[in-house]
C-alpha cells in the first residue's frame, strides 16, 4: 500500500468556478450578491422592493427547487431573470450559476442577485462568484437563528432582518439576534427592515449603492 | 443533503490523483465548523464510488475542532458545545482560527 499525499479542498472544483464567474461579472461590471436565508424569511420580496428602490440596472437569478414562481415575479418588473429549478438539490453552486447566466443579458447591468434556495445550512458552502453574501433572517422565525446556524451566518458579508412590522406580536430579542450575529461575525452590518412598510429600507439601499459603485 | 455533491468531489480528487489504481483508503479533515456530517459522507460514499476504483476505500475522518480568538482580548480558546463566549472576559463573539478545514489529506492505493 503507498499512501500519496494531497492536501486539495474538496470543494475546489466550485471554488475554481466561482472565480470563474467572478472574473466573467468583474469583466461585465456587474456586482453579484449571493441572497440567502430559509423558505419564506423574504428573499424575493426584498428583491422586488430592492428593485424599485435602488435606482440602478439588475438581473436577477432565482434558485428554487421547483416551480417559476419568483422569477415571474421578477419579470413582471420588466428585469432580466432567470430561473434554475435545482431540482431537489439543496443549494446553487457556481456551476448552475455559470449555465444560467449564459441565458441571462448581463449588458447594461448593475447588479446582480441571485436568489439561493431557501436554506440556511448548505448553501453556505458553495461559492458562487459574488462581490457579498448577504443572509435574510426575518422576525417570525425567532431570535435564535444566528445561535443555531453559526455557519450561514458568519459567512455573510451582511445581514437583513426583515418583517420589522410583526415585532409587537412576537417575542423576539432584537438585541439578542444581533448579539448572535456578531459573536460568530463581528463587522457584519445588520438591517432592520420591513418590505411589506419599507421601514428600513434606505440603509440597505444605500450600502448596497456603495458596493455597486 | 450536500453531502451528495461534497462526495462527489471527494470521488473525482481521489480518482484523479491516483489515475488507473485501486485507491484503499481516503483520509479527510473536516473542521468543526465545516457543516458536513460524516455519516452523510459515508452513506452517500456506497453509491457514488461504485463501479470505480474508489470502490470499498476506507474512509477516515480526521476532526479539527473549532478555535476562535476572542474579538475584545485576543484570548485563544476552543468552541466548547457552540459557546462563543471568551472564557477569559466574557466577551461573545470571536475570529475563527481554524475548525472551516475541508480538504482530502491523503489517499492509500495499492503499490
Amino acid at each position: 500500500m503507498m499512501k500519496i499525499k494531497i492536501v486539495k479542498n474538496i470543494l475546489d472544483a466550485n471554488d475554481q468556478m466561482a472565480l470563474e464567474n467572478k472574473k466573467l461579472f468583474d469583466g461585465a461590471g456587474v456586482v453579484a450578491i449571493n441572497i440567502m436565508a430559509s423558505p419564506g424569511a423574504g428573499k424575493t420580496s426584498l428583491i422586488l422592493k430592492t428593485i424599485d428602490l435602488l435606482g440602478l440596472p439588475v438581473a436577477v437569478v432565482e434558485g428554487d427547487i421547483a416551480s417559476t414562481f419568483d422569477a415571474e415575479k421578477v419579470g413582471a418588473k420588466k428585469v432580466p431573470v432567470v430561473q434554475i429549478n435545482t431540482g431537489g438539490a439543496c443549494h446553487l453552486d457556481a456551476a448552475m450559476i455559470r449555465k444560467a447566466v449564459k441565458r441571462l443579458s448581463l449588458k447594461g447591468a448593475r447588479v446582480l442577485f441571485v436568489e439561493n434556495v431557501g436554506n440556511l445550512v448548505c448553501p453556505a458552502e458553495f461559492k458562487l462568484g459574488e462581490s457579498a453574501r448577504v443572509v435574510v433572517a426575518s422576525v417570525p422565525e425567532g431570535d435564535d437563528k444566528p445561535y443555531k446556524y453559526p455557519g450561514m451566518f458568519s459567512a455573510a458579508t451582511a445581514v437583513v432582518l426583515n418583517k420589522m412590522d410583526t415585532l409587537p406580536v412576537i417575542d423576539f430579542d432584537v438585541r439578542r439576534f444581533k448579539k448572535g450575529v456578531h459573536a460568530v461575525n463581528a463587522g457584519a452590518p445588520i438591517f432592520e427592515v420591513s418590505c411589506k412598510t419599507g421601514q428600513g429600507l434606505d440603509s440597505w439601499i444605500e450600502w448596497l449603492r456603495k458596493l455597486a459603485s | 443533503m450536500h453531502e451528495l455533491a461534497i462526495t462527489q468531489n471527494i470521488v473525482d480528487i481521489a480518482l484523479r490523483s491516483a489515475p488507473e489504481r485501486q485507491v484503499k483508503g481516503i483520509t479527510i479533515v473536516l473542521g468543526e465548523l465545516s457543516g458536513i456530517v460524516e455519516d452523510s459522507v459515508r452513506f452517500c460514499f456506497d453509491v457514488v464510488a461504485a463501479d470505480t476504483a474508489a470502490k470499498g476505500a476506507a474512509l477516515t475522518f480526521r476532526r479539527v475542532p473549532a478555535h476562535v480568538r476572542c474579538t475584545k482580548c485576543a484570548f485563544e480558546f476552543k468552541l466548547d458545545n457552540g459557546d462563543w463566549a471568551c472564557p477569559q472576559c466574557g466577551h461573545l463573539g470571536g475570529q475563527v482560527m481554524q475548525g472551516r478545514e475541508c480538504y482530502i489529506e491523503s489517499i492509500d492505493v495499492e503499490d
